[in-house]
């Protein structure tokens, strides 16, 4: 007799491979970071083991809230957006034959084999005075002068929707493809618009995958260091930037881990908020 | 609890570094035969891609054939990850490669940790060609390192926006040149800090005081209207500047020079406050066992033939005095300039980098 | 309440056939069941009248009006889908009052009419429930009060007990009917279940491979099945296969007279098929010497059964088996028959029907 997926769940194996997969790849490396971002670090040289709270004092900075605003800001922003293209293009992707779910799920599924180096640098050229929509729009008469819109912070904003919309995709396909489509058609004929079908069926039946979806597209935008550097400006480098700043170029290991568990314990501590504010509602 | 497993973790690591150095000198030790003779060997770090790639062609085979030390070259990592690495392993008694290529800001942080064996002066009589600045001491005056290969960082122009040369850094301050340029996006690379000091108030000793460095800060400050983009990665402003997107920046001597001689509409000009002289360093750690071989290698690369060699292979700048060189004015022209270079000053990096490099931040981030 | 009119209405899925010039005409606050097996065609002429569906070519009038201008929202059409399609989020009463809401109805308004309709499906209580709370027939009971909470012109159902048990489904069957004819609602069921039509149709439409086999009243589809399809698929019946011989079927030696014959197509020697429904058949006792005469055959019983209410005997005569019923009540016209007694089998005239091939 096969087993159920509930008797595979429910043995003591699956329990103790998550805990140490966990422990292996969450736990261990964020325990070394944090008694990183405790160190000293050596001035003009590299770090020696102490315990001291001053890399966390150099958050309480303008500087840092700042950047901190513009993080969390630029990458909702932009999970937003990719939340609202990628459920629009799942819900019509669902209604599709099998053929064009396929076609779209593999063009999707390749977008996420690029690097970012290339997306970052396609989006830079398409968004330049020389060869993209600055240009073209100088040439239809829309600009009187050509001009680039990259870097900026539509450009930036853009190109990080543009890397999470896959994710949004690939979390809310399952859920929309097993949508009843009785469900928009029983709304239909109870008066709704095909608009207020989905606005007041299909989104409320999938909430929950819209809000993971979110978080997943949240946390990797935060992540993205490539695409800040190469199409924003200054200002618009978000937290991984100056991580990887600090760790890579400065050589302040310490000050680069305590940036990362702040940004950590900013990014769970958003999805335990998240999380309450959905259980409230249902 | 952490700390105990951490403390673990370290200590296994070691354990396991200096039981490879064990297994490596045991070997050496039970082939006797085979460390002597032609098959001495040298494990020699070189920054990882066009550096280690070039090194390897045109370089090394050389120095193999007239000393008979094979060279075991190593990708390193720019910056400070291989600094780190050779520390940690110097610690415990080994060393991931004897003489490694270094930049100036790690060699000084190393110097902390006497991390680089003092040299033997006695033994690198070659020392005597080389330019004063690619010379390096501890501050006691010991020898710890010699120039490995140098280069400029100039101001380049596409020369279909710009049909004339610049002729000062202070074109960077040109209000004409609004969102036009493309600029190094760290004070430790970009060293604007210097060109500012030197362009306008003419020299680096501005920077020996606080007061001097945030004069400089505001005087980079002021530019930034004129930048589009403050780069960290080469190619995502090379590309920009061949296709005139961004026709204005900093930008390194010699690869604008090949992307000339490509057809590219670019140009490197060394105005007349200077180009910028970036340098790296041959090193020796002092966990190395092959002192001898490290000398005569340092040695070798001092020799004004072979600079002439990397300046016409490699492309880089000459650690030696120009009439020392077999080059042509354009092979000369090609990697480097007789005029005076702005020298970085590595110093206030070293002492007051965290708080450069903070304020720096804040500048450009405002 | 208005009428509803299907007029040569086409459809094709890619290749296949699904509906070939249907023509219908539904009187206004009438019931028509879509009778047919799976893949006939019956719910999507359903989802053609819904607007969910429009055809390749033909009209849906209502009322004289062409109704492939709406689209669905608008054609104030009342829908039950077979898989109930009750929305999870929402509770009974939001289900029931969701398309008042669509439509603006007040709050107090909507209150009022929910109560009124959970009245109506005798689930008084059940406002707040959540839908995962209900059993099957409930549900099956809140999707048609929603349906109904708008006051559609017409009502529309598809399967409506299928998923039921066979108790429940026909408690619904009669509740239904009887809400129905309350409301008097012009409404159409699609149903593959002959005898959910014949409980709740005033009209039956018998189809298959998209065209219409039969249409009218459940008696006369009954008694009169048109086609030996009709025949099979509407009640159990005895289809017996014979040869023309110019005015009577014969069945092996045995002559059939047909008391009415349609089909003047017929020469001597086709084959032929008579049917008859199982209750019409009369078994005479073989000692009673009555000599075999037209529609009188010789056989023997070979398997006999009462189920309660009714008692079946299965008679083999020409190498062929015919099925006998009656009700057991009536023991004083009937034979104390077991297996391997020997009878005649009596088909009357007037009730058997003859199929050419």
């Amino acid at each position: 007799m096969k087993k159920t997926d509930s008797e595979f769940r429910s043995g003591p194996i699956p329990g103790v491979f998550a805990t140490v997969a966990l422990g292996l790849f969450f736990f261990v490396p964020f325990a070394i970071m944090l008694t990183f971002s405790f160190y000293h670090k050596i001035p003009g040289g590299l770090y020696e083991p102490a315990f001291e709270v001053d890399n966390y004092l150099r958050f309480i900075s303008p500087f840092f809230t700042q950047i901190l605003l513009i993080s969390t800001g630029l990458c909702s922003l932009a999970s937003i957006l990719a939340l609202f293209i990628g459920f629009i293009l799942t819900y019509f992707m669902s209604r599709m034959n099998k053929r064009g779910r396929t076609l779209w799920l593999i063009l999707l599924v390749s977008l996420l084999s690029l690097s970012e180096v290339i997306i970052g640098f396609s989006w830079s050229i398409l968004f330049s005075r020389t060869a993209g929509i600055g240009g073209w729009m100088y040439t239809l008469g829309l600009l009187d002068a050509p001009r680039a819109f990259a870097p900026g912070f539509g450009a930036l904003l853009t190109a990080l929707t543009f890397i999470c919309v896959p994710f949004i995709v690939l979390v809310m396909f399952p859920p929309l493809t097993r949508l009843p489509k009785e469900w928009v058609e029983s709304a239909r004929m109870l008066g709704a618009t095909p608009l207020r079908a989905v606005i007041t069926v299909v989104v409320p039946s999938v909430r929950p995958a819209l809000i993971a979806a979110f978080i997943l597209a949240f946390i990797y935008s935060l992540g993205s260091y490539v695409l800040p550097i190469m199409l924003g400006k200054p200002r618009h480098w978000t937290i991984s930037v100056h991580i990887t700043d600090q760790a890579l170029y400065q050589a302040n290991i310490p000050f680069a881990s305590a940036l990362s568990v702040f940004l950590i314990v900013t990014a769970l501590s958003l999805i335990a908020l998240i999380s309450k504010l959905q259980n409230r509602f249902t | 609890m952490t700390k105990k497993k951490l403390g673990l973790q370290s200590k296994s690591r070691r354990t396991i570094l200096s039981a490879l150095a064990a297994t490596t000198g045991s070997a050496a030790i039970g082939f006797p035969m085979l460390s002597l003779g032609q098959n001495q060997s040298l494990r020699v770090g070189a920054y990882g891609g066009y550096f280690k790639d070039s090194f390897d062609k045109f370089i090394f085979p050389v120095f193999t054939e007239e000393t008979g030390i094979v060279v075991d070259s190593i990708a390193e990592p720019t910056g400070q990850a291989w600094l780190a690495q050779l520390n940690a392993a110097a610690a415990a008694g080994s060393a991931p490669a004897d003489v490694s290529m270094i930049a100036q800001s790690p060699m000084l942080k190393g110097q902390k940790t006497e991390l680089w064996m003092p040299l033997d002066e006695s033994k690198l009589p070659n020392l005597k060609y080389l330019m004063s600045n690619f010379v390096h001491r501890y501050p006691d005056g010991r020898l710890d390192g010699v120039g490995a290969v140098a280069w400029y960082t100039t101001l380049v122009t596409n020369t279909d926006v710009y049909p004339d040369a610049p002729e000062s850094w202070d074109e960077l301050w040109n209000p004409e040149n609004k969102g036009r340029l493309g600029l190094l996006a760290l004070v430790s690379n970009s060293f604007l800090l210097e060109i500012a000091s030197k362009t306008f108030y003419g020299s680096t000793d501005l920077l020996d005081s606080e007061a001097g460095q945030l004069q400089a800060l505001e005087k980079v400050a002021e530019l930034k209207p004129n930048v589009a983009l403050w780069y960290r990665d080469e190619a995502q402003f090379e590309q920009a500047l061949k296709s005139g997107e961004i026709p204005m920046g900093q930008y390194y001597h010699d690869v604008a020079g090949l992307a000339a001689a490509d057809g590219f509409p670019v140009r490197s000009t060394f105005t007349k406050e200077g180009g910028v002289s970036d340098s790296g360093l041959w090193a020796v750690s002092r966990a190395s066992k092959k002192i001898e071989e490290s000398h005569i290698f340092m040695n070798f690369m001092c020799r004004p033939d072979i600079q002439t060699l990397l300046s016409r292979m490699v492309g880089t700048a000459p650690t030696v005095p120009r009439d020392l060189l077999d080059l042509t004015d354009d092979e000369f022209a090609a990697v480097s300039s007789s005029s005076e270079p702005i020298i970085p000053r590595y110093d206030i990096y070293d002492q007051r980098g965290d708080w450069l490099a903070q304020k720096w931040s804040e500048m450009i981030v405002a | 309440m208005p009428r509803l009119q299907i007029e040569g209405v086409n459809k094709h899925f890619g290749s296949f056939t699904a509906l070939n010039d249907i023509w219908l005409d539904i009187p206004a606050g009438k019931l028509l069941c879509l009778l047919g097996p799976s893949g006939c065609g019956k719910t999507t002429i359903l989802r053609i009248i819904a607007g969910l569906e429009s055809p390749d070519s033909g009209k849906v009038l209502l009322d004289g009006n062409d109704l492939a201008i709406l689209p669905p929202h608008r054609r104030d059409i009342g829908m039950v889908f077979q898989s109930h399609a009750l929305f999870p989020h929402l509770s009974v009463a939001e289900n029931i009052s969701y398309g008042l809401r669509i439509t603006g109805i007040s709050k107090s308004e909507r209150l009022e009419r929910v109560d009124e309709l959970l009245e109506t499906i005798r689930l008084p209580d059940a406002g707040g429930k959540r839908i995962n709370q209900l059993s099957g027939g409930e549900l099956q009971r809140v999707s048609i009060a929603r349906a109904l909470a708008r006051q559609p012109r017409i009502f529309l159902l598809d399967e409506p007990t299928s998923a039921l048990d066979a108790n429940l489904r026909e408690t619904m069957q009669i509740e239904l009917r009887r809400l129905q004819q309350s409301l008097n609602i012009t409404t159409v069921v699609v149903t593959h279940d002959q005898s959910e039509a014949m409980t709740l149709a005033d009209l039956i439409v018998v189809m298959q491979a998209g065209t219409i086999e039969q249409i009218g009243p459940p008696m006369e589809i009954y008694e009169k099945p048109r086609t030996e399809f009709v025949a099979n698929f509407i009640g159990a019946t005895n289809m017996l296969n014979c040869l023309w011989d110019g005015n009577c079927a014969v069945l092996g030696n045995n002559k059939l007279n047909i008391k009415s014959i349609a089909d003047s197509s017929l020469t001597r020697g086709d084959p032929v098929k008579v049917s008859i429904r199982p209750e019409r058949v009369e078994l005479l006792a073989a000692n009673r010497g009555r000599k075999p005469d037209s529609n009188q055959l010789t056989g023997t019983v070979e398997f006999v059964r009462n189920i309660g209410n009714l008692v079946e005997i299965h008679t083999r005569c020409e190498n062929t088996s015919i099925a006998h019923t009656y009700s057991p009540q009536n023991l004083s016209t009937e034979l104390n028959l077991r297996e391997g007694d020997a009878v005649i089998v009596h088909l009357p005239a007037e009730h058997c029907l003859l199929y050419s091939k």
